[in-house]
C-alpha cells in the first residue's frame, strides 16, 4: 500500500495549464521537497492534493483510500493538512487562540453547549490552552503565546504556521515554502524543526526554493517544471543534474 | 417616569435585536441588512399566537423557532457569497418579508397591521404598564447577553472570530466552517426572534413599517455606533441612538421636521462612525 499517491492529475485554468498529468507517490515518514521554477505548478499540486481546487482528471489516494472527491475537512481529517505562503494567520487573534481555533479536538465546538454547559465549555478550553501551549512550547513561541499574531516577527509568524499545522493533529504535512524570507538564524530554526517533525513521525511534502536546504531536509525531491513532474530522485542526484539546474536557474543565454 | 421605562423598554428590545445583529455581522462577518425583517418574523408569530389564545411563554418559544430557521435559511447564501455580495441577498430577504407582511393580509392584516395583541402573561403576572414590561424586557436582554458572552468566550466563539479574520484558514485546519456558520445562524435569528415577540407584546400593535429596511439599517447603525463584537457595545448603540428622538422633542422644532431630522441625524452618525470610529464606543482598535 503506497501512503500518499497521485495518479495523473490534469489542471487547466481556462487555457493555462497548471498540472499536466502528474503522478508520483510519496513515501511515509519522509520528506519529500517540491521545486522548480516559479509557475512550475508547485502550489497548484498543494492545492489538489488539499482539496483547494479539484483535479479537472486524475485520482488522489491516501493510505489507499481515494480522497479525491473528499471534502478538504475530510482530508484533513484523513491525516492531511497544510500551510500557506501567504500565512493566513488571523492576525488580531493571540498566538494562543491562532493555535486553539486549529485543534483537532471537536470538543464543545458548537453554540448550545457554549451557552447550556458553560462549565464544561470552560473546562474544554482549559484542555485546549494546556494542548496549544505545548505546541507552542513545541514550535518556541511559548512565551509569545499571549501576544497578537500581528505583533510577532516574520520568522515567528512562519513557527506559528507550524504549531496551528501541527495542531490538526495531521501525520502529513504540507508546507508551502517554510523557510522563504527567513534570516539565517530562523533558517536553522526551521530546519531543526523540520527534522524533529520528521522524528515525530510525520511525513513531510515540502515546497522549497532554497537547494542548500532541500539538501539538508529532503529525502526525495520531485522537479516540477510548466505543470509537470520532470524529475524524481534523490537531492543531490536533482541538484546535480545540470540540465534540471538551467531549468531552475535559467540558462543565461 | 413611564417616559423613562417605555424608553427603556424600547431600548432593551432593539438592544436584543443589535446582540442578533452584532453576532451575525461583528462577529462572523456576514453583513445582513435583513435582521429587522426577521424581528418582524417573531412578531407576527409570536402576536398572531398570542391572539389566538397560544400562551405568551410557548409564542415566545415558536417565534424563536421561526426566527431561527428562517435566519438560518436566509443566510444560506452566505455560505457561499463573499461578504459584500451577501449584503444584496440580505437585501433581497428584507424586501421579501416586508411584501409578505404587507400582502398577506388574511394572516398578518396587511398595510393596517395587526392590533390589539393581548399583553404579555408569564406565570400568573401581566406585564401591562412600561414599568412592569421593563422587567421583563431586563431579564431577557440579560439573558440573551449572557448567552452572547458566554458563546464569545468558548472554542465556538474563538471560531467565529476567525471565521471573519481568513475563512479560508479556518477551512484549512479541517473545522467545518458551514456548519459553524449554520449554527451562529440559528441564535442570531433565536435573538431576534425574542426581540420581535418582545415587540409585539409591549407595543400591541404591528405594522410593516415596523420592521422595513430603515429599521434594518437602524440596528446596523447601532452597531457601528456602540461596537461591534462587544457586549457593551449591543447596549450603548442602541440606547443611544433610540435617545436621539427623545432629545428632539425637547427643542422646539416643527413636528413634521422631527421624522427626517432624526433620519439625517442616524445618517451622518454611520458615516462618521464608519470614517472616524470605526471600531465604535466600546470597541477595540480595529
Amino acid at each position: 500500500m503506497t501512503y500518499l499517491n497521485v495518479s495523473n492529475v490534469n489542471k487547466s485554468f481556462g487555457g493555462i495549464r497548471a498540472l499536466t498529468d502528474c503522478s508520483f507517490s510519496i513515501r511515509p515518514m519522509e520528506t519529500t521537497c517540491v521545486v522548480g521554477p516559479n509557475g512550475a505548478g508547485k502550489t497548484s499540486i498543494f492545492n489538489v492534493i488539499t482539496g483547494f481546487i479539484p483535479a479537472d482528471t486524475g485520482r488522489i489516494e491516501f493510505k489507499g483510500r481515494d480522497i479525491t472527491a473528499e471534502s478538504r475537512h475530510d482530508r484533513v481529517e484523513a491525516g492531511i493538512a497544510r500551510t500557506f505562503q501567504n500565512l493566513r494567520l488571523f492576525e488580531t487573534m493571540t498566538l494562543l487562540d491562532n493555535v486553539i481555533v486549529c485543534l483537532g479536538d471537536n470538543g464543545a465546538n458548537d453554540p448550545l453547549s457554549a451557552v447550556f454547559r458553560p462549565f464544561h465549555t470552560q473546562a474544554v478550553l482549559r484542555r485546549k490552552r494546556e494542548a496549544a501551549m505545548m505546541l507552542l512550547e513545541q514550535v518556541g513561541l511559548a512565551h509569545k503565546a499571549g501576544d497578537q499574531a500581528a505583533n510577532i516577527s516574520y520568522g515567528q509568524k512562519k513557527l506559528l504556521c507550524i504549531a496551528r499545522v501541527l495542531a490538526t493533529g495531521a501525520e502529513l504535512l504540507l508546507l508551502d515554502e517554510p523557510t522563504s524570507g527567513l534570516a539565517a538564524a530562523a533558517l536553522d530554526n526551521m530546519v531543526e524543526l523540520i527534522h524533529a517533525l520528521k522524528n515525530q513521525q510525520k511525513t513531510l511534502l515540502i515546497v522549497e526554493h532554497n537547494t542548500k536546504i532541500v539538501k539538508r531536509i529532503a529525502d526525495e525531491v520531485l522537479f516540477f517544471h510548466r505543470g509537470t513532474l520532470l524529475a524524481k530522485g534523490k537531492p543531490d542526484e536533482i541538484i546535480a543534474n545540470e540540465d534540471l539546474g538551467k531549468i531552475y536557474f535559467g540558462s543565461g543565454a | 417616569m413611564n417616559y423613562f421605562f417605555s424608553f427603556l423598554v424600547l431600548a432593551e428590545i432593539f438592544s436584543i435585536v443589535a446582540f442578533s445583529t452584532n453576532l451575525l455581522m461583528g462577529v462572523v462577518g456576514i453583513f445582513s441588512v435583513a435582521q429587522a425583517a426577521i424581528m418582524g418574523i417573531g412578531a407576527y408569530t409570536s402576536g398572531i399566537l398570542v391572539m389566538m389564545g397560544v400562551p405568551f411563554p410557548l409564542a415566545v418559544l415558536a417565534a424563536i423557532a421561526v426566527c431561527a430557521g428562517v435566519n438560518l435559511i436566509s443566510s444560506l447564501p452566505s455560505l457561499r457569497l463573499a461578504g459584500d455580495y451577501f449584503i444584496i441577498t440580505s437585501f433581497g430577504t428584507q424586501l421579501v418579508a416586508t411584501a409578505v407582511f404587507i400582502n398577506w393580509s388574511s394572516l398578518t392584516g396587511g398595510a393596517s397591521g395587526l392590533s390589539g395583541i393581548p399583553v404579555a402573561t408569564m406565570f400568573g403576572y401581566s406585564f401591562v404598564t412600561a414599568s412592569q414590561f421593563a422587567v421583563l424586557s431586563t431579564l431577557a436582554l440579560c439573558l440573551v447577553a449572557l448567552s452572547f458572552w458566554l458563546i464569545l468566550r468558548s472554542p465556538y466563539g474563538m471560531m467565529l472570530n476567525a471565521i471573519r479574520l481568513d475563512e479560508i484558514a479556518v477551512v484549512a485546519s479541517g473545522r467545518k466552517v458551514l456548519q459553524t456558520k449554520i449554527g451562529v445562524s440559528a441564535v442570531s435569528g433565536a435573538y431576534a426572534g425574542i426581540g420581535g415577540a418582545l415587540y409585539a407584546a409591549y407595543i400591541s400593535f404591528i405594522d410593516p413599517v415596523s420592521f422595513d429596511i430603515h429599521v434594518s439599517v437602524l440596528v446596523v447603525t447601532m452597531v457601528v455606533v456602540g461596537g461591534a463584537r462587544t457586549l457593551a457595545g449591543s447596549i450603548i448603540g442602541p440606547f443611544l441612538l433610540l435617545a436621539i428622538p427623545q432629545a428632539l422633542t425637547l427643542i422646539d422644532i416643527p413636528s413634521t421636521l422631527v421624522g427626517p431630522i432624526r433620519q439625517l441625524i442616524y445618517g451622518l452618525l454611520l458615516i462618521a462612525f464608519m470614517l472616524w470610529r470605526p471600531q465604535g464606543i466600546a470597541g477595540k482598535s480595529l
